[in-house]
């Protein structure tokens, strides 16, 4: 069957300067009119290519995240595929009905009411009066602002006129609906309802291509994955993998950009090998801040790479003022994005000692191999009071368990499981075969 | 199942798609376009007590003043063959109906800037919308006008009737020279800016607050601005029923017209490039 969207070589450039561009729209509208006159689709002087060398396809049933840092395409690849820009090199070819929600409540007035709004959107969104009037109702009762409907729009909170919107939009029926950012309104359980409500049009056959910053969402919505760097795709595949590489890129670039290069530190375990830390300004501890952690590092106990399942060691530096007696090292491990808080150790109450050490904990990791965060804190025995934080306000320390996910977890990862667990299965019949 | 390729390449390149996606929004854009309209009526008096009555009060207070310096002597404006007052409200009347024609395309974009780099509708829209209010706003003056030609007793030509093709023609003009200007003034402000200060010196280049002048070189005003004409036409088919420029007005509303599908044409083909440089 052929491709919904079929997009090859795509690029699209963009200039910095406002009078510049200007310019440049005045003569790309005359080259338009007058094809004769020719031109270039190479760089002009001051412009950078936003989008660049594109390709792909979206067949029926599929659904596409495309995740990037902010400003690497993704928006003006939504664009480009509606129809809304011109593309400056390649094509794009859509067969089949498209519905693009690139911004919530387009067409919204403040002073009309809720249920005039609801017409007035689906209508710019492609609805016809006929299939407003056979939905309304719906739309109210999905966005759950029945008692305000009647009410002018300024009226609303922010999270109660988005809900409205995205209510309309969820009623279009498209063969290929274009998502950029927008499933970020209300309440968690509006959230919720939005995704299910997407899932279930992905069940009943429709295609998705969904832009978004929340990994969750993407995972919960796509099956396949696009990398956006800088306007190039530097990865494409299973959403899992593209998510991995994103976050990867993420941490490599928070890492880059940690402040203060002027302290490296560096972590020496017991055997004396050494592990790499991200080079982090050193805090000067005193009598008021009497504590600092240096670094942390959780690093494998043998071989040369963390392992699912196998045992590690967690490994935090410290300094200190004064010997302090009685205090607790917190680790907490989270997932690569720093959503989910996956575990907390604490220690038993330790001593610190006056000038500086180290605080060592065993732990077998049952993670699943992607990438993860650890931070740390130091608090008091009695008060529990903090005294010390890493990886909060600066940058926390990465480390990857490494590994082949099989073929069942590859399968199951649009569900992004964290951890494996031991399990032990046994089945019986409820009656004894005959 | 439709498809549709976006491409490098000119639009023109494939025109065959272009005038069939053309015509397909002109009739989707019809639609939508009543249905925009409908909502910027109902919300653009909203919150005023006065309401609609706003349509009006501007030309009756320009009227007013123009009555007063004229009956004053501060003015000494010839004979207009019907009552000042009468001549002047109905040809500031025709008058601001070109220029909201002028300027309905800019302020429909302006106002639905948002919209135009968020949502793939069809564009046609934004210009129906603007027509659709011109001619509401069109509507209620007529019906004061009217109100007043009574009052003024001015005699009514038969001609009356033809009267709103002279309207049609004026919207006509004025809606086809704001599409021509249309792709430039989204890129330049100076352009809307410009044409603000165009429309007030232009009205006064026009018979408006004067009847036409006979003498050389004010006759120009009748053969150079295409506007005369139409306006003079329409206030003669409205009052005496003799028609001083009967060629004027022909070439005018045709070559309004030829322009028009052109100034549609360059719109469309101007579109994607003018969103790629005001989006956000």
């Amino acid at each position: 069957m052929a491709p919904l969207i079929e997009v090859r070589d795509l690029s699209k450039r963009f200039c910095r300067d406002l009078h510049r561009s200007l310019r440049y729209g005045v003569q790309d509208i005359a080259r338009e009119i007058f094809p004769g006159i020719g031109g270039t689709n190479v760089l002009r002087p001051g412009e950078f290519w936003g989008l660049h060398d594109i390709s792909f396809d979206l067949h029926p049933g599929e659904s596409l995240a495309i995740v990037g840092a902010n400003g690497s395409g993704k928006s003006t690849l939504l664009k480009l595929l509606n129809g809304l820009l011109k593309p400056d090199t390649g094509s794009v070819t859509v067969r089949g009905k498209m519905s693009a929600l690139i911004e919530l409540g387009t067409g919204f007035s403040q002073v009309l009411t809720g249920r005039e709004n609801i017409h007035a959107n689906a209508a710019v969104l492609g609805m016809s009066a006929e299939e407003v009037a056979g939905a309304i109702e719906e739309i109210i009762d999905f966005s759950g602002v029945r008692d305000f409907i009647d009410a002018p729009l300024q009226y609303y909170s922010k999270g109660m006129a988005m809900r409205l919107a995205f209510s309309v939009a969820v009623h279009l029926k498209p063969d290929v609906l274009l998502l950029d950012e927008v499933l970020a309104v209300g309440d968690l359980a509006f959230q919720r309802k939005c995704v299910n409500h997407i899932t279930r049009y992905l069940a009943s056959g429709g295609s998705v291509v969904f832009v978004g910053h929340s990994p969750h969402q993407s995972q919960a919505i796509c099956q396949r994955g696009m990398l956006l760097e800088h306007g190039r795709m530097s990865y494409a595949g299973g959403i899992t993998e593209t998510l991995d590489q994103y976050l990867t890129l993420l941490q490599d670039e928070a890492l880059k950009a940690t402040p203060g290069e002027t302290d490296v530190v560096r972590l020496d375990d017991a055997a004396g090998s050494s592990a790499d830390v991200a080079s982090r300004r050193l805090v000067p501890v005193s009598a008021e801040h009497p504590v600092a952690i240096d670094a942390i590092a959780v690093r494998p106990v043998t071989g040369a790479v963390l392992r699912s399942g196998e045992e590690a060691q967690i490994v935090m530096h410290y300094r200190s003022h004064v010997r302090l007696d009685n205090m607790l090292c917190g680790c907490f491990i989270f997932s690569g994005d720093q959503w989910i808080c996956i575990t907390v150790i604490i220690s038993p109450p330790v001593t610190l000692h006056a000038g500086g050490g180290a605080v060592t904990a065993r732990v077998r990791l049952p993670m699943l191999p992607a990438n993860y965060v650890v931070k740390a804190c130091i608090s008091h025995g009695d008060t529990l009071d903090t005294v010390a934080y890493l990886g909060w306000q600066d940058t926390p320390q990465l480390f990857r368990i490494a590994g082949d996910r099989d073929r069942l977890q590859v399968n199951l990862s649009s569900q992004s499981p964290l951890i494996a667990i031991e399990s032990a299965w046994s089945q019986f019949p409820d009656s004894p075969d005959q | 199942m439709t498809e549709i390729t976006y491409s490098a390449e000119p639009q023109m390149a494939r025109p065959r798609q272009f005038f069939s996606l053309m015509r397909a929004d002109l009739f989707s854009g019809s639609r939508l376009g009543w249905r925009l309209a409908v909502r910027n009526i109902r919300s653009r008096y909203r919150r005023s007590v006065l309401g609609y009555v706003w349509a009006a009060l501007p030309i009756l207070t320009t009227t007013l003043i123009w009555v007063v310096l004229n009956s004053s002597g501060l003015l000494a404006v010839r004979d207009t063959g019907i009552s000042y007052a009468a001549f002047v409200l109905i040809n500031l009347t025709m008058w601001q109906g070109f220029v909201d024609a002028l300027l309905s395309p800019l302020q429909q974009m302006e106002a639905a800037r948002s919209m135009l780099t968020k949502a793939n509708f069809a564009r046609e829209s934004l210009i129906i919308a603007g027509l659709v209010e011109v001619a509401f706003t069109f509507a209620i003056r007529i019906g004061l006008l009217m109100v007043a030609l009574l009052w003024f007793r001015v005699p009514l030509a038969p001609t009356l009737v033809l009267a709103p093709l002279a309207v049609l023609a004026l919207v006509l003009l004025g809606t086809t020279v704001g599409l021509l200007l249309l792709p430039l003034s989204l890129l330049y402000e100076d352009i809307h800016r410009g044409l603000l200060v165009a429309c007030s010196l232009w009205v006064f280049a026009t018979p408006v607050f004067y009847p036409p002048p006979s003498q050389w070189p004010y006759t120009l005003t009748a053969y150079v601005n295409p506007v005369t004409p139409l306006l003079t036409t329409a206030r003669e088919w409205v009052t005496t029923g003799v028609v001083s420029h009967p060629l004027g007005f022909v070439l005018v509303t045709a070559a309004a017209l030829v322009a028009g599908i052109g100034a549609w044409v360059v719109y469309r083909l101007a579109m994607p490039h003018l969103i790629a440089r005001i989006s956000s």
